[in-house]
């Protein structure tokens, strides 16, 4: 075998621009799939790591609903049932929140450790240095959020009645800081005087509905003063395990089926079938780079198996046995997958360093959450599995001109020109 | 059947079929050559020198007939009980020496050995290295066969044909490829190995081999004269 080795070696080492152009074809492919596979990864685990701290929550939505319109006839509708007459009449979906009396009923479910409740935004029209402009507030329900930790705050405190937790909407809209004074106007124009109590923080993590994508935050008695019709336009209820947390949302979805129950797994597994689509489609072009590379080293082989005519009947009428010539070729397409495969999972690191700028540069990275940051991720298995496949690759494209050169007559051979 | 006869061919046709016709390169021939024998085997160019060499050598298999060397029928035998054969029982020198490129001097004569799986490593290089210096060129072991000259390539592919002691040493046109002062180098090296017993079948046409060979075979048209 150390024969046939160095054989291999001496013969892929010495025809250096042939052997160089394989391998650089087989690197190419498997370096495509590498850096393919490790944004998938990346954004799997980027994924997951987004979702780890709700794995114990269920999340409870209200259920977009179809609103049948009679002044629009004629458009045609998105929602079910009812006939093709139902349907032809115009329609528009609409969400509805959950009402304080389905909120009591849902968070005292067996099984919810705690809870946190969000009101649908609430319009307002806001007073701030003389200047009047249009704006949402959320309310929520401080003591629920403090354990949860969803809401981190930058500064300042929690709001209490006729206070105001400022996001960093605000802080962007306008230069706002802890006691400052807003005055807010319900929509019967009555006029109430807000004071900043606190400054929500930069996330750090994505968390599921976190902060809440409105500028400002008050309490519900807070936001009462607003609007007779307080309802919630979501609810994380906290679990102890995932276990409990399945078992609770299956409770509330068959309570109320008209509100949208989803748990960590729920996530997970549209996540992943998305992404698994995605990543099929990418790894289709890897494979044909690996299939291009695979001729590539056929190619090759044939080449040196012509090459070499005379050498092998030589071989041959010495004493060697066709499991010899055989093994010798095999282990020099090996040895192009070897090398092909080790400077792939280099290229597949430089690509995926690639992808990761382009990614972020041209901000699609983003199907994680809304403040993951997303990165390209190699895992340790894929370098030796990659080496290993491209090994496997090259030994099945180089299977077919070893054993037609092992089958070659002697005779012939030595007299091949 | 006598120990002494080494290769015995009885009655060996070799038929070629090219295209639609049929060439009968060997007809009924009948050959015994004894062992310490040395031939020499002279014809015109297509008269089947090489076939009979070949079939000899265990490369090719007669269409009739018989080949037997040391008693053993190669005719019944499988590819890797011929190729074992070609290892440990033929020594064949090409006119175009047909060494290993990548393969050093001796390396190239180890390679018999290696084929049969006979010794280990570093005894296969003491034999190797033995029979270059039978041959005198030890000193080139390490070279690479494109460092050496004609005479020189040539003396290794010797080497390599004697290094598992054949029964026979066949050799085509040893010294067809070589200018008349190396051919007469080689040509010594082979008539030394004759003198110390080495059973010798040198197909040529030079005229010195005839001169040390205790026999010359004619052929003509697939027959033997």
């Amino acid at each position: 075998m150390r024969e046939i080795a160095t054989m291999a070696w001496r013969h892929t080492s010495r025809r250096q621009s042939r052997t160089t152009l394989t391998v650089l074809g087989v690197a190419i492919g498997f370096g495509a799939i590498i850096a393919i596979l490790s944004l998938s990864f990346g954004v799997k685990r980027s994924v997951e790591a987004t979702l780890r701290p709700i794995a114990s929550d269920a999340i409870v939505l209200p259920l977009a609903r179809e609103v049948y319109d009679s002044s629009s006839v004629g458009q045609v509708g998105i929602g079910q049932g009812g006939g093709i007459l139902s349907r032809l009449r115009a329609s528009r979906i609409e969400t509805v929140g959950i009402d304080q009396e389905t909120f009591n009923e849902i968070v005292s479910t067996p099984g919810v450790a705690s809870y946190l409740g969000r009101s649908t935004p609430i319009p307002v029209r806001a007073i701030w240095r003389d200047r009047e402009i249009r704006m949402t507030v959320t309310a929520i329900d401080p003591e629920g959020e403090k354990p949860l930790g969803q809401i981190v705050l930058d500064s300042g405190d929690w709001p209490g009645y006729m206070e105001g937790l400022a996001s960093q909407i605000l802080l962007r809209l306008r230069q706002v800081s802890v006691g400052d004074r807003i005055t807010l106007a319900s929509e019967e124009g009555e006029r109430y005087n807000l004071t900043i109590s606190g400054i929500v923080g930069q996330s750090r993590e994505a968390r599921f509905g976190a902060p809440p994508n409105v500028p400002l935050l008050v309490t519900f008695q807070t936001a009462a003063l607003f609007t007779n019709d307080t309802s919630y336009s979501g609810i994380v209820l906290s679990t102890s395990d995932m276990a409990e947390a399945r078992r609770v949302a299956d409770a509330v979805q068959s309570g109320y089926p008209n509100l949208t129950v989803l748990t960590f797994e729920d996530f997970t597994e549209t996540i992943e079938r998305t992404l698994n689509q995605y990543s099929l489609f990418l790894l289709s072009i890897g494979i044909l780079a690996v299939a291009v590379a695979a001729l590539g080293s056929a190619n090759t082989m044939v080449v040196s198996t012509m090459e070499r005519t005379r050498e092998i009947g030589m071989m041959k009428a010495t004493g060697a046995k066709n499991g010899f010539i055989l093994k010798g070729f095999l282990l020099e397409s090996a040895l192009l997958g070897l090398v092909g495969g080790i400077v792939g999972v280099v290229f597949g690191y430089v690509g995926s360093r690639v992808l990761e700028y382009l990614v972020v540069r041209l901000n699609i990275g983003r199907l994680a959450g809304a403040t993951a940051r997303f990165s390209p991720y190699i895992p340790l298995w894929l370098i030796p599995f990659s080496i290993f496949l491209a090994v496997a690759v090259t030994l099945i494209s180089g299977s077919y001109p070893a054993w037609r050169a092992s089958r070659l007559d002697p005779v012939e051979a030595i007299r091949y020109e | 059947m006598s120990n002494d006869i080494v290769v015995s061919l009885v009655g060996v046709s070799k038929v070629y079929r090219i295209g639609d016709q049929l060439l009968r390169a060997l007809d009924k021939v009948d050959l015994q050559i004894q062992r310490g024998e040395t031939l020499a085997l002279m014809g015109p160019s297509g008269s089947g020198k090489s076939t009979l060499l070949n079939l000899i050598g265990c490369m090719d298999k007669p269409s009739e007939g018989k080949v037997l060397i040391e008693g053993k029928d190669i005719t019944s035998l499988t590819h890797d009980e011929l190729a074992e054969t070609r290892a440990l029982r033929i020594g064949m020198v090409f006119q175009f020496f047909n060494l290993i490129s990548v393969l050093t001097v001796v390396e190239n004569v180890e390679m018999p050995m290696v084929y049969a799986g006979i010794g280990t490593r570093s005894t296969r290089r003491e034999k190797a290295t033995e029979a270059l210096d039978a041959l005198g060129i030890a000193d080139k072991a390490n070279r690479l066969p494109s460092q050496l000259s004609g005479g020189e390539r040539q003396r290794v592919a010797i080497a390599r044909a004697i290094i598992n002691k054949p029964a026979i040493l066949l050799a085509d046109e040893p010294t067809g490829n070589l200018d008349s002062q190396t051919g007469k180098i080689v040509l010594e090296a082979l008539r030394r190995l004759s003198a110390q017993g080495q059973t010798t079948l040198i197909a040529t046409h030079d005229q010195d081999v005839m001169a040390y060979a205790q026999r010359t075979l004619n052929i003509k048209d697939g027959r033997l004269a």
